[in-house]
Parts: structure tokens; sequence; C-alpha cells
């Protein structure tokens, strides 16, 4: 084999793409895992820098102690190779990878593909939501865990899910102030969700011990509440939060002002699909596993027989979720090579079970923690909703009542989505918005390559490199 | 049931304007679109404009584009971001350069503002350009660009404003004749809309459409792929459409936005109506670009898509009425049918509302030979 073909490449390192990698290695097989972070672990795992290290990772999961552990482990194997700062930018025909490491392009071959990218944060755009101090919840976290420092001295959080809880625990810990959280959904709205957790010990104690943290440290937690709007000249100085009525609206003398000088935001997550879109495997629409997902039969093989797909991207759910497919969908690929003996093909079947339950949860999680449609209907005119493009809520309304319900069709109509991101924010949000007024769920854009802007210059050194391949 | 005067099968660049143009002549249209507005090649063009062609039939229709081109923003009410940057045809062999001081003889009997200008002058004037082995270029500043979905979202708007219709996600599955007139279109679900003209402008699908009333067109898509950067500071002056007519040359300017977006002909052609991309495209037009001007290698693409060159034998389209009275064809268009999309939609919307041309279009007729070429792809 030619040292850039593999038998196995994996997309993402995070829990998924890890515990996918720590079953392979077992085996005689050259496998390769890329993924864009400097470190290995994806979204849950960031690693911590030094002074940061004791603080917060004083209570550890067990999911993330098995992470950290596995972590170790690959680093150790010889039968893995490691690309790190390494970005996919397109998966082509021929079974070609393209990837970008640090300023160069490089292409590798597989035979089999597992692809495990995933999810991102999902927005509700509100006026001011483009200012300078208003962070996605992610972003706070990039900066506690990455850069180990705190953004702001005070931090108000706001949207919906637990991740509010996860990051107001890492701010305070970190010895920040949390000003308030204010939770879209009302209290009585999420017992379904707190009944799902006693399927999974490890979620209730994580929420319990996030809780304490909170209560705690007396940080007013509002059931109910969102975000109106958040104002200042250059940045923000302020914010509007409001309590919403039994009818959807905000009711109107419940609306305050807070002076705060970081927003931090969170409304849920999406798959990131564009790699396994790029390797042109189907996807399917379900509202309760977070929108498009990757399409896999129980196994998480895609339409494709030689790509499988696993954690987020095949429906957003969580850590256990991923590490349960992890390692699913490396035993199923094991088994398609004839590799696996009755001990694998069992753990195949006992996965299986396993995964049906966490998908079950995550369906309930989804459900329970969605935004109202109608919150995207009223977004008002002048709220900016592509900020690549500068494109306002009225030009997307516009779009809607002129042409079919297609994304392709908004974004051509408007350039919503065409800039230096392709609409990997405001996507989502056009397809709320598009819902939101059709009812129907529209079609998702076409997927163009690359998946990340790659160099000219680069490239067209892969003349001479193919012409000699020939 | 709603009466139309006319039905145009197709939402690209040639059935929006054809209804548009025909809107205005007080008609009621509807256009019949099976995805959206620009699903076709009208959405994966390049934008590029010239008067740059060889014939006379080919000079005249492309001058009458981009006079309309140009009054768009004053009907639109909106620009379509139309700038005249010139388009720079490159000659590297000495046959190259001949066939453009011909064709330039016959465009300046039209008034058309051309001139073959040497390697030096255009290192003079492009400083970007390299320009070894060239041996000068042929270099209109006529020429341009405009962007397409603003035009597009013109003649929609308009057509809507004047009355018109328009139907989307809704395919016609076949044509309706009886007697030897067009009666209507019946659609996929069965449904059937009658209407005593009906217009064939579905670019890449208009052969197997017609096929459905037994009018052979002379069409044969072809795949062409094309990519486009991120935005980078304007060049001085701004790149204008650089033609390389090598066997591995490309085509590409810079938008006014800041973007580089391009394509090449690749050698041998690709038929079918496939609009994959692939990564051969990618680093060959990496290549082919930075080639020509190699400060682009520090740019990055930011996407690559394929869409349908609709080619017929002679490289010229058709637009005409047929043998069925009451069907006409607009299609064929090749490279050409974004600069070339104004003009044939207001002529065949002239022909339909006054039963004439009022710009001779014998070289775009269905019933001609189709055995000269148009040199200038
Ligand atoms: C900001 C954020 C915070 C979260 N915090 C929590 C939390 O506190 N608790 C919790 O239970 N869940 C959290 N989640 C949900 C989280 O996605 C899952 O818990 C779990 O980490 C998912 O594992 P995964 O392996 O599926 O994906 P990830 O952990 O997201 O791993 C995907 C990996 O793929 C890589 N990747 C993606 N695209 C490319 C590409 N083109 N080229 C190369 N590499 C690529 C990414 O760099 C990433 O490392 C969070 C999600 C996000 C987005
Ligand atoms: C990469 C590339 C670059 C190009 N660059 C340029 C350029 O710079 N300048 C230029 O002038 N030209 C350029 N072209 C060519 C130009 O795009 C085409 O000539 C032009 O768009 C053709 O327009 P059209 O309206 O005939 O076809 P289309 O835009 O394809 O429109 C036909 C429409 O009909 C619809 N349709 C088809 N069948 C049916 C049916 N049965 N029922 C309902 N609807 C149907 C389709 O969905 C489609 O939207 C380029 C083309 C490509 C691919």
């Amino acid at each position: 084999m030619k040292g850039n073909q593999y038998d196995v490449i994996i997309v993402g390192a995070g829990i998924a793409g890890l515990k996918a990698a720590s079953v392979l290695a077992k085996y005689d097989l050259k496998v390769a895992i890329i993924d864009e972070n400097p470190f290995l672990g994806g979204q849950y795992l960031r690693t911590l820098p030094e002074n940061f290290k004791n603080k917060l990772l004083k209570f550890k999961t067990s999911v993330k102690k098995e992470g950290l552990k596995l972590i170790d482990e690959l680093k150790n194997s010889t039968n893995i190779k490691i690309f790190r700062n390494s970005t996919v930018v397109g998966v082509y025909e021929g079974d070609k990878l393209l990837f970008d490491r640090e300023g160069k392009s490089e292409l590798i071959y597989y035979k089999k593909l597992i692809i495990s990218t995933g999810a991102r944060e999902k927005y509700l755009p509100f006026p001011g939501w483009d200012l300078p101090g208003v962070f996605s919840l992610g972003a706070v976290q990039v900066f506690l865990k990455s850069n180990g420092i705190l953004p702001a001295e005070e931090i108000v959080l706001a949207g919906t899910g637990p991740f509010l809880y996860a990051v107001a625990y890492e701010i305070l810990k970190a010895g920040g102030k949390v000003k308030g959280i204010y939770e879209l959904k009302r209290f009585k709205e999420q017992i379904a969700f707190s009944k799902g957790l006693l399927d999974f010990p490890g979620k209730l104690i994580e929420a319990f011990v996030y809780l304490e943290e909170i209560l705690s440290n007396h940080v007013p937690i509002k059931y109910g509440w969102r975000v109106l709007k958040a104002e200042g000249d250059d940045s923000v100085r302020r914010i509007s939060v409001g309590k919403i009525g039994k009818d959807g609206e905000v009711i109107e003398k419940s609306i305050k002002n807070i002076k705060t000088e970081l927003l931090a935001i969170g409304f849920g997550f999406v798959p990131n699909l564009e790699v396994a879109r790029s390797a042109g495997v189907n996807i399917i629409y379900d509202e309760t596993l977070g929108g498009w997902i990757v399409n896999t039969d129980e196994r998480l093989m895609s339409s494709n027989k030689n790509i499988y797909a696993c954690g987020e991207i095949t429906g957003v759910g969580g850590a256990e979720k991923s590490q349960i497919e992890g390692e699913l969908s490396a035993l199923a690929l094991l088994d398609s090579l004839n590799l696996l003996d009755n001990s694998g093909k069992n753990k195949i079947q006992k996965l299986i079970k396993k995964r049906k339950k966490a998908i079950k949860y995550s369906k309930c999680f989804n459900t329970v923690f969605s935004v109202p449609l109608e919150f995207y209907k009223n977004i008002e005119d002048d709220t900016v909703i592509c900020r690549c493009e500068n494109i306002s809520m009225k030009k997307i309304r516009e779009a809607i009542e002129i042409g079919p319900s297609d994304m392709n069709f908004v974004k051509t109509f408007t350039r919503a989505g065409m800039g230096n991101c392709q609409g990997r924010i405001c996507g989502p949000i056009i397809e709320n918005i598009i819902k939101s007024f059709e009812g129907k769920s529209p079609h998702p854009p076409t997927m163009r390559k690359p998946i990340k802007p790659t160099l000219i210059g680069n490239l067209k050194k892969f003349y001479e490199e193919e012409i000699k391949s020939d | 049931m709603k009466n139309y005067d006319a039905i145009i099968v197709g939402g690209g660049i040639i059935g929006l304007a054809t209804g548009f143009y025909l809107s205005k002549f007080g008609k009621k249209v509807l256009v019949i679109e099976k995805r959206y507005p620009g699903a076709g090649s009208t959405g994966r063009c390049i934008g590029g404009i010239r008067q740059q062609f060889s014939t006379s039939g080919t000079i005249q229709l492309a001058r009458e584009s981009l006079n309309l081109f140009k009054e768009l923003e004053k009907e639109f009410g909106f620009s379509v971001e139309f700038y005249q940057g010139g388009y720079l045809l490159l000659a590297h062999t000495e046959e190259q350069k001949s066939i453009f001081l011909k064709n330039i003889e016959i465009q300046k009997s039209f008034g058309i503002n051309v001139e073959f200008i040497s390697a030096e002058d255009i290192k003079k004037q492009f400083p970007y350009v390299n320009t070894e082995g060239l041996l000068g270029g042929a270099f209109s500043p006529e020429d341009g660009q405009a962007f397409p979905f603003l035009v597009l979202k013109g003649f929609i708007k308009g057509i809507t404003k004047n009355g018109g219709e328009i139907l989307t996600e809704t395919e016609v599955s076949s044509l309706i004749e009886q007697n030897g007139k067009i009666e209507g279109v019946k659609l996929s679900d069965g449904k059937i809309i009658n209407s005593e003209i009906v217009i064939n402008a579905a670019g890449p699908w208009a052969k197997e459409l017609s096929e459905t009333v037994d009018i052979e067109l002379p069409f044969a898509p072809e795949r062409h792929e094309a990519f486009i950067t991120v935005k980078i500071k304007k060049f001085e002056p701004i790149i204008p459409m650089l033609v390389d007519y090598r066997k591995d040359g490309c085509y590409f300017n810079q938008r006014i936005n800041g973007q580089i977006i391009g394509c090449y002909t690749p050698v041998p052609n690709y038929p079918g109506k496939s609009t994959k991309e692939t990564f051969e495209f990618l680093y060959e037009m990496s290549r082919r670009t930075a080639r020509l001007v190699p400060t682009l290698e520090k740019v990055h693409v930011l996407r690559q898509w394929a869409g349908s060159y609709t080619m017929t034998p002679d490289g010229n389209p058709v637009i005409d009425k047929t043998e069925i009275e009451g069907y006409f064809v607009a299609g064929g268009m090749s490279g050409h049918g974004f600069m070339l999309g104004p003009a044939t939609g207001k002529l065949l919307a002239s022909l339909i509302a006054e039963d004439k041309f009022y710009i001779n279009m014998s070289e775009f007729s269905l019933k001609r030979k189709f055995q000269s070429k148009e040199l200038l792809k």
C-alpha cells in the first residue's frame, strides 16, 4: 500500500471518531484519523491549558474519563496515523480525500471512510445579535478552555438547553460571574427531559453537579424568558429580556434591561454535514434529531457501502450517543471485512440496542429544547440574518413570498449564505424561517466543495502528482 | 381556469427574459419551472458578457443584448452589478492571432469598439498578466459582466408586476399538440394548462421536451465546471475576462465585489447532463489561473460547481418558431446564453407579439444547415 493510502480514514476526532479509532487499532489495518483542531477529543473533551486544568477538570463524567484514556492510548498506537490541524476540504470520486494542513494541501485515499464530524451551534437572531460582545456558548467555552481566560467579568447566558448550565458551571469554576440564565422553555416543559435522564445516570449526575454550583453561587435562573435585543455602539452594553406569555408573545410589562458587556447565547446544535455531503451520501430530515442528518442503517452504514457515519451527524444526542456509535460503526465496518468473531458480532447487537435507547433520549431532548417556529417567523424586518453578506430578514421574507421553499432559491435570490462562511451560521436559521412560513422543511442547499476555502497555489501541484500516478 | 396568452417552460435566463418582454407587450404569461428560477444552467454561469463574436448575426444579437443590459438597472430599479471591465482574448499562436484580426475587422464594421493589442501593451495595461509566450490579444472595453441572480430577480419581479405568473417546483411532462397547433402543456401530476402559445426554454432538457411533439432539436448538453474565490482587493484595473485559447486554457475575470470567477472548456468534451464537480477541475483550473495571473496563487477557492452548456452543431443558438403553430423554441445557448439572454427574450417576444424579428435572425433559424462554426467559444 502506498504511503497515502489507508484501509480506513476517520474524519473527526471527537468522542465518536476516537472510539471508532480505538476499536480499529486492535486490528491489522492501516488507519488514519483527521481533525481540524490541534487537539484530539472534539467538542466534549477540548483539552485544557495547564493553568486551568486543576480547576475545571475536578469533575469528570465517565465518558470524559474514558475519552481522555482513549486519547492517551491513541497517541501511543503505531497502527493509527493522526493528522491534527487538518481540515478536510473535500471527498472526491475515486475515494480521494483532500485536506489542508498547516498551509499545505494533501491528498489521501481510503478504502473505507468513517465520518464523525460532530455538530455546531444553532442561532435565533434578534436585533443586535451580530454585535461584538454577543458570543455563542461554545465560543465562551473555547475562550475559557483554549485561551485560558475569561472573556468578561460578568456574563449573561440565554437560549435553551442544558448546555447553558454546563457553560455557567465552567465560568463559575474559572472565577467568573454569571449575571443570569434565561432559558426559553418553561420549567413544566422540561419535565419530559428529566424523566429521560433516568436512563442515563451519568448525565443525571452531570446535571446535579452543574446545578449545585449554579445555585450555590446564587445565579438567578429564569424559565420561559428570552432575549429581545442587544444594544451598544461598538459592542454590547445592555440587553433586554422578557417573559414569554401563554400565547407565545413576550409580556410587555415583564421586559427589563440588563447592563452587560457579554451575552452568551445557545439554541442547540445542528450536525456538521459538509464532509458527508461532499462524499455524496444521502441525508434525511428529522426535526427531533437536529434537522438534516446522515441516513444510515442500524449499523451506521450510509447510502454508500464504504462510508459509515457516527456521532452527532446521525442525530444530535450528546456524548454518550457518540461513544456508542463510534464503537458500533467501527465494529460494523470490521464485520463488513469479515474480521469479527462471534463475540464481536454479539457486541454489535448489544450496541444496536443501546443506540436505540440513546436515540429515544435524543429525540425527547431535542423536542423539549426546540425553539418554537413562531420565534423565527416573527424576526423583525431589519434584523440581520446572513452576517457575511449583510442580508436582513426583510430580504429573506421577500424571497420566500416569491419563490419555492427551496434553500437554493432563497440563497440565490438574496445572496444569504454565499459569503465566506458559506451559510454555516445562517443556513439553519433560514431553514427554520422557511419552515415557519411554509409549514414544511425546505430542500437543503446544494453542498459545494471546497468545504473550507483552499489555496490556488497549493492545488496546482496536484497536476503533476495526478499525471505521475496515471 | 385561467387564460394565459403564453406558457413558457423553463425559468432560466431565456425563459424569464422572454416572459418579461412578452409581459411588456401586454401578454399574460405563465412561466413553469421544475425546480426554482436559476436551477439550470443560468444559476451556474459565470456572468460574462461580450460582443466579440465572429458572424454578423451573433455580433448584432450580442450588441442588442449589451444595450439591454445597460438599461436593466433603470428598468428594475436596482443594480444587476453590470460592469464593463472588458474581455481580453489572448493569442498564443499566429493562427489564433490571425483569427482575431479577421474577426476584429467584421466586428468593427458593426461599430464595435475592439482592438488587437500587443503583448507589450497588455503588460502595460494589465501588469498582472503573465505575457510569456503571448503574441497579443483582442480587447474590447465594452464587454463585461453582470450578476446572473440579480438579472433573474429583476425579470421575476417584472413578470409578476406585469400580471404574469411563475409556477415553481412544477414540471412539464409533455407538450400538447392538435392538428398542427400547440394547445398547451401537461404537468407531471397530470394537470393540463392550455395556451395557444408555448415556448420551450428548457435549456439542457429542451430536446427531450420537444420530442413529446416530435420536433427534433439539434441540442446536446455538455458538462462545464467553474470555480469562484473569496473576495479579494480589486485589481487595478479590475481583471477583464481573460480568455486563454490554448488547449489547456481557461477564462476568468474579477467580479466587482472582488471575487475571481472562471472556468475552462474541457478537452475532450464531456457530453451529458451530469453536474458533478471533479477534483481534476479544481487543481487544473488552479494551475491554469495561476499561470495567467501568478499573484492569484495566494487566493483561496471558495467553491466549485458544474453545469451544462447546451451545444448545437455550429455553436449558435436556435431562436425560432417551429412547424407546429404556436410552438416556439429558444435554446442551444452554448456558453453564451446569459449574455445573449435579454436580446433573445426580447426578439422572441417581438416575433410572438408582432410576428417579426426586428433584426436579422436567419443565423438562428431551426432550419439552417448548422455548417459554419462560431469561432469564439
Ligand atoms: C460548542 C459545543 C459544546 C458542546 N458541549 C457539550 C457538553 O458540554 N456536553 C455534552 O454532552 N455535549 C456537548 N456538546 C455536544 C457534542 O457535540 C457531543 O457531546 C459530542 O462531543 C459529540 O461527539 P462527536 O464525536 O459526534 O463530535 P465532536 O466532538 O463535535 O467532534 C467532531 C470533530 O470533527 C472535527 N471536524 C469537523 N469537520 C471537520 C473537517 N472538515 N475536517 C477535519 N475535522 C473536522 C472537529 O474538529 C471535531 O473535533 C457540545 C457541542 C458543541 C458544538
Ligand atoms: C460553468 C458555466 C459558465 C458559463 N458562463 C457563461 C458566461 O460567462 N456568459 C454566458 O453568457 N453564458 C455562460 N454560460 C452559459 C449559460 O449559463 C447558458 O447558456 C444559459 O444559462 C442558458 O439559459 P437557459 O435559460 O437556456 O437554460 P437554463 O438556465 O438551464 O434554464 C432552463 C430551465 O428549465 C427548467 N426545466 C427544464 N425542463 C423543464 C420541464 N420539463 N418543466 C419545467 N421546467 C423545466 C430547468 O429547471 C431550468 O431552470 C455558462 C454555463 C456554465 C455551465
